[in-house]
């Protein structure tokens, strides 16, 4: 069984070339391909903090800056600060006249105070000057972007300068370009029966609503610029006291110099993924919302569809240009009996072949996607506007797929293998009745309810030298019941599998 | 409402500007960046960390920037790349193979609508809201410099010289192996810390007594540990005369003030008082304490004294400079953000429609590219 | 125990000593100290004496370690490990400094070299080793897999709570050493 932490031996070529343990792959069920992390289009899913384990809504979290809203990180070492309580002796205030006596009338009280303390580092939020608080989560204040005005006012201009000369840029289109409405319009002809309508009317001019310039004051350059300290020179420095550069960019507005200047940071969100077939847009996963759960609505991970394989053991020693041997074993994962052949990997030009399918089927399925788009629109509409705009969303550009870079460096002795993997039956492992042995070919060592042992014989290759890695290689076909449809339908696909044998060993 | 907010109101646009130490992200019409990352890759293949922009294949780089680009939309922005527009900052004379992959892996990976590709200098310059003024932008590789008149580049004044933040930390190691520092402890990110922390540029009167030979007491030595295991003297000349490197006094006359110089004598005659008037440093390393009023001095002795600049830069001469909103590093980032949070956006983007039709992203050193905008 | 000859344990009143830790050499165990079981004392280059209200958790050792060549130079006198009181040595924590002030933390699986000097009010974070030879000024704190240090502005916490229901739960659950030796009565005696 393929590991989440190790590396396998075993892995499968996905659709789009390139080569991944089984763990790692996923199956689209309305495609029957295969499908990796790096050929799926990743979505977002939804926003948690990981820390709280909040589920905030993307508005929210969009509103946020994607950042929780009760959790902090610590500014000095990233680490997550906890808040922490300490009771205070406060004075209390009397409402009543304090005069008669000083004991009388302040009253110590003892209060909750909260400030907020790194485990990992021992940063308090009193080292940088922050006032306790009394309620431990929400009251922290945020600390503000120092040219934030500045910057609000360059937007501005040139949002304006930009308005501005689009503005002009139609007029002069507008004026340059005689009318193409097939329908003169009798009123907007000249614009001029517009405006005296307005006019009478008593509206203000149309025209006077162009965007005005917005004025900046421009950035004053100065030669006078700050020298360095005098005691550079001679005061030595204190590096506990000089922020490093984690610290600098974890408060990009500011990046402070010194550590008395961080401030505690709003620890950002993270995020669940869903994952969707880019040829079909069917999602292959899909997580639960709830931060808590670690369970999926739709999880086509590849080991519920595909036969898992498993390098049992290597038979003999494996040496260049001898014969050899691997037992692996087969399990079939659906509740559908597969029949299972087992065959050399296709050659270089074969592969490209399978490339140039595979473009053309995207091809062919874009283009009768988007007439069919372009039908129903125009159907619709007969605005040739509207129908471009529709189109344009369509165009699709998929990656090609690469040719898989793993190559095999054996040849199988049998050209195929043929065989039968029966269903999955959680129930047999009950069964008491031991099945009857069958006639199997030679090459089934073994077989038990929905997993079966096999012998697949190679011969390495003439080239290769000592310490070399054996790559055995082979195309699985194997069929595959296709349960979405309403009446299951039964496919015959295949899947590239490469086995790590072990190195060739000397004389 | 005015139009723009149309355009605002739902999916504002990404910012990055990537860079090859750091990446600057975030969102268009925001005060600063999101996020301040290192440009390395955790390789999905093998779980190695990477530099981004280091590749041997065009593969490797499409594959480096899918799993960068991948990390930036979903561990930082947290938002889905597919259908958003992108503004990316970009130097102008930038490889193009760089260009070109970044494009391919956005429009084709991740299916954004669009991308916009801003000039740096000019991102930069925006920030001020002047329109003239020349851009020093100091990053991890190179310096680069970029006069601007009128919100039009002069391209053919154009300077750039190796010396970045790179240089910097060879610099430091140099000086720390010969002072006998054992080589092994050196790496990367502690050249660099040693530089954010310790180092500065020491003024000019200094800096021509060290020329002479003549040093002046030097700044006191600071001991630094090294991950517990070692304490290493840096010694205070070290501090003091890193940065030297850019202010060496050659032959070749390529230091930074020569650099600066040169770009504003390659302008035409018209337009040198306003850039000398309006000079504008950026980029990460700019960041490092007393390198203007350096730059400045150097700058103004060179204008006064020197032969050539003397001859050619007539009558009073006093270099000006602009400063920063917030910090250097990312001003070229603000500038992307500024310019993607106007409706320039829609109408200066290249589309994923227009990118189907070329395959290829229009480039201004290509002649065909203005024959079609012409 | 071949060497219990050599041991020569003071454990005055007050303080809690699992009986299942081990000791070794001359160690002088102060007044409200508590070493849970599994703890590790080695006075090894001369006599420790840990000051009052320290904690020594458990799989910790404390190590007043010979220098490497591990001669004693007999025309140097036998220094006294002092160590300061209300020290904490977390579970896990292995720490040979050659000098030990007064409210220290040493955090889970930390590792202090015999050059370290530590003086008062440090914190030594979880993991970090610190082999250099150093001396760390006062509220220093050193946390993560580079060691990075800061200065500590507040003062940590005191361990008094946890040292009090330490003593009560403690004698619930272990056999305990007895106090040995009373500074009073051998000022008596003497």
């Amino acid at each position: 069984m393929a590991n989440f932490m190790q590396n396998s031996v075993v892995s499968y070529a996905c659709t789009c070339g390139l080569v991944n343990p089984i763990t790692k792959l996923f199956f689209c069920r309305h495609c029957l391909k295969l499908r990796c992390g790096f050929c799926v289009c990743h979505e977002v899913d939804s926003h948690f903090c990981s820390n709280c384990l909040e589920n905030i809504p993307s508005s929210e979290a969009k509103h946020k800056k994607n950042c929780c809203t009760n959790c902090f990180n610590c500014p000095c070492c990233q680490h997550t600060l906890s808040a922490r309580a300490t009771m205070v002796v406060v004075p209390k205030k009397t409402d009543d006249s304090p005069k008669e006596g000083e004991g009388d009338g302040v009253k110590a009280v003892t209060k909750k105070m909260y400030y907020l303390s790194c485990l990992g580092c021992r940063w308090t939020s009193r080292d940088v000057g922050i006032p306790d608080q009394n309620v431990a989560t929400g009251a922290w204040p945020e600390n503000e972007c120092s040219y934030q005005t500045r910057f609000n006012a360059l937007l501005e201009y040139y949002q304006a300068v930009v308005l501005q000369d689009k503005q002009e840029k139609q007029e002069y289109l507008r004026r340059k370009t005689p009318k193409a409405h097939k329908f003169p319009s009798l009123t907007d002809r000249t614009g001029l029966t517009v405006s005296m309508i307005r006019r009478q009317i008593g509206w203000p001019d149309k025209n006077t609503q162009k965007a005005k310039p917005v004025n900046i004051t421009p950035s004053v350059a100065t030669d006078e610029l700050e020298d360095l300290p005098a005691d550079v020179f001679t005061q030595p420095i204190n590096l506990r006291n000089v922020s490093n550069i984690q610290q600098r960019h974890g408060q990009p507005s500011d990046q402070p110099f010194t550590v008395n200047k961080l401030y505690p940071q709003r620890r950002i969100l993270w995020i669940k993924r869903s994952l969707r077939c880019r040829q079909c847009e069917h999602n292959v996963i899909k997580p639960e919302y709830h931060p808590t759960s670690v369970k999926y609505r739709i999880q086509l991970f590849a080991n519920y569809h595909v036969p898992d394989v498993l390098l049992v053991r290597s038979e003999e020693v494996l040496h260049a240009g001898k014969s050899g041997s691997i037992i692996l074993k087969l399990t079939n994962p659906t509740m559908h009996d597969m029949s299972i052949k087992i065959k050399e990997l296709p050659t270089l030009s074969e592969e490209l072949e399978m490339i140039e399918e595979f473009k053309l089927a995207c091809k062919i399925k874009e283009n009768t996607a988007t007439s069919a788009a372009a039908e129903s629109l125009k159907s619709i509409t007969s605005s040739p506007s509207l129908t471009s705009t529709t189109l344009s969303r369509q165009t699709s550009l998929i990656e090609d797929p690469r040719i898989v870079q793993q190559k095999a460096n054996v040849k199988l002795n049998n050209s195929e293998l043929n065989f039968v993997l029966n269903q999955r039956d959680d129930s047999t492992e009950f069964d008491e009745d031991v099945q009857t042995p069958r006639e199997e070919p030679e090459f089934i060592i073994w077989r038990k309810s929905n997993k079966v042992s096999i012998r697949l014989p190679f011969t390495t290759d003439e080239s290769l030298k000592v310490g070399d890695l054996v790559k055995v290689g082979f195309t699985m076909e194997y069929t595959y019941v296709n349960t979405v449809t309403n009446t299951p339908t039964s496919h015959t696909l295949s899947a590239r599998v490469f086995i790590d044998a072990g190195q060739i060993l000397g004389e | 409402m005015p139009l723009y907010e149309t355009v605002m109101q739902e999916k504002p646009p990404v910012v990055l500007d990537i860079g090859t130490a750091y990446t600057k992200l975030g969102f268009a019409a925001e005060a600063y960046p999101r996020k301040i990352i290192p440009s390395e890759v955790i390789l999905s293949s093998d779980g190695k960390t990477k530099a981004l922009l280091d590749y041997d294949s065009n593969t490797e780089l499409y594959d480096q920037f899918v799993d960068f680009l991948q990390m930036i939309f979903f561990k930082h922005l947290l938002v889905i790349p597919k259908e958003r527009k992108i503004v990316i900052v970009e130097n102008v004379l930038g490889q193009t193979i760089i260009r070109e992959t970044l494009a391919r892996v956005l429009f084709r990976h991740f299916e954004v609508s669009s991308i916009m590709f801003v000039p740096l200098h000019m991102a930069a310059l925006a920030t001020l809201a002047v329109p003239t003024g020349i851009v020093i932008d100091m990053g991890y590789t190179e310096t680069t410099v970029m006069p601007v008149y009128s919100r039009v580049q002069i391209l053919q004044a154009f300077q750039d010289q190796a010396y970045g933040g790179r240089a910097i930390h060879a610099e430091i190691k140099r000086q720390l192996l010969e002072a006998g520092v054992n080589g092994k402890h050196l790496t990367e990110s502690i050249l660099e810390d040693i530089k954010v922390r310790t180092c500065f540029v020491t003024n000019f009167e200094r800096a021509k007594a060290y020329r002479k030979g003549q040093p002046p007491a030097a700044p006191p030595d600071l001991e630094y540990l090294i991950n517990g295991e070692e304490i290493i003297v840096i010694p205070g000349t070290l501090r003091e005369t890193v940065f030297e490197i850019m202010f060496e006094e050659n032959n070749d006359r390529d230091s930074l003030p020569h650099l600066v110089l040169r770009a504003i004598l390659s302008c035409p005659v018209d337009v040198r008082r306003a850039l000398i008037e309006s000079i504008f440093v950026v980029g990460g390393s700019a960041i490092i304490m007393g390198l203007l009023s350096r730059l400045r001095a150097e700058m103004q002795y060179l204008a006064e004294k020197d032969e050539e600049y003397k001859q050619k830069l007539c009558g009073d001469i006093k270099f000006k400079f602009h400063k920063t909103i917030g910090r250097e590093n990312f001003t070229a980032w603000l500038g992307g953000s500024l310019c993607g949070g106007t409706d320039l956006i829609q109408t200066h983007s290249l589309t994923k429609e227009a990118y189907v039709k070329t395959d290829r992203v229009p480039d201004w050193i290509n002649l065909s590219d203005k024959r079609a905008t012409a | 125990m071949s060497h219990a000859e050599h041991n020569e344990i003071k454990i005055m009143a007050k303080a809690i000593v699992c009986e299942d830790c081990s000791l070794i050499g001359d160690i002088t165990i102060s007044p409200g100290c508590v070493i849970h079981p599994s703890a590790t004392i080695i006075a090894e280059a001369g006599p420790i004496v840990l000051g009052e209200n320290c904690i020594v958790e458990e799989y910790s050792t404390i190590a007043f370690r010979l220098p490497t060549d591990n001669k004693i130079d007999p025309a140097v006198e036998v220094r006294t490990l002092n160590i300061g009181a209300n020290n904490v040595f977390e579970v896990g924590s292995r720490v040979e400094a050659c000098h030990i002030g007064e409210k220290n933390v040493f955090e889970s699986k930390c590792y202090v070299g015999p050059c370290v000097f530590v003086s008062s009010g440090c914190i030594i974070g979880a993991g970090v080793r610190l082999v250099s030879e150093q001396k760390l000024p006062e509220n220093t704190v050193i946390y993560g897999r580079n060691c990075l240090q800061r200065e500590a502005i507040d003062k940590h916490g005191s361990q008094t709570l946890q040292i009090d229901f330490l003593r009560k739960v403690l004698p619930n659950y272990h056999h305990l050493r007895k106090p040995n030796y009373d500074p009073k009565k051998m000022r008596i005696a003497t």
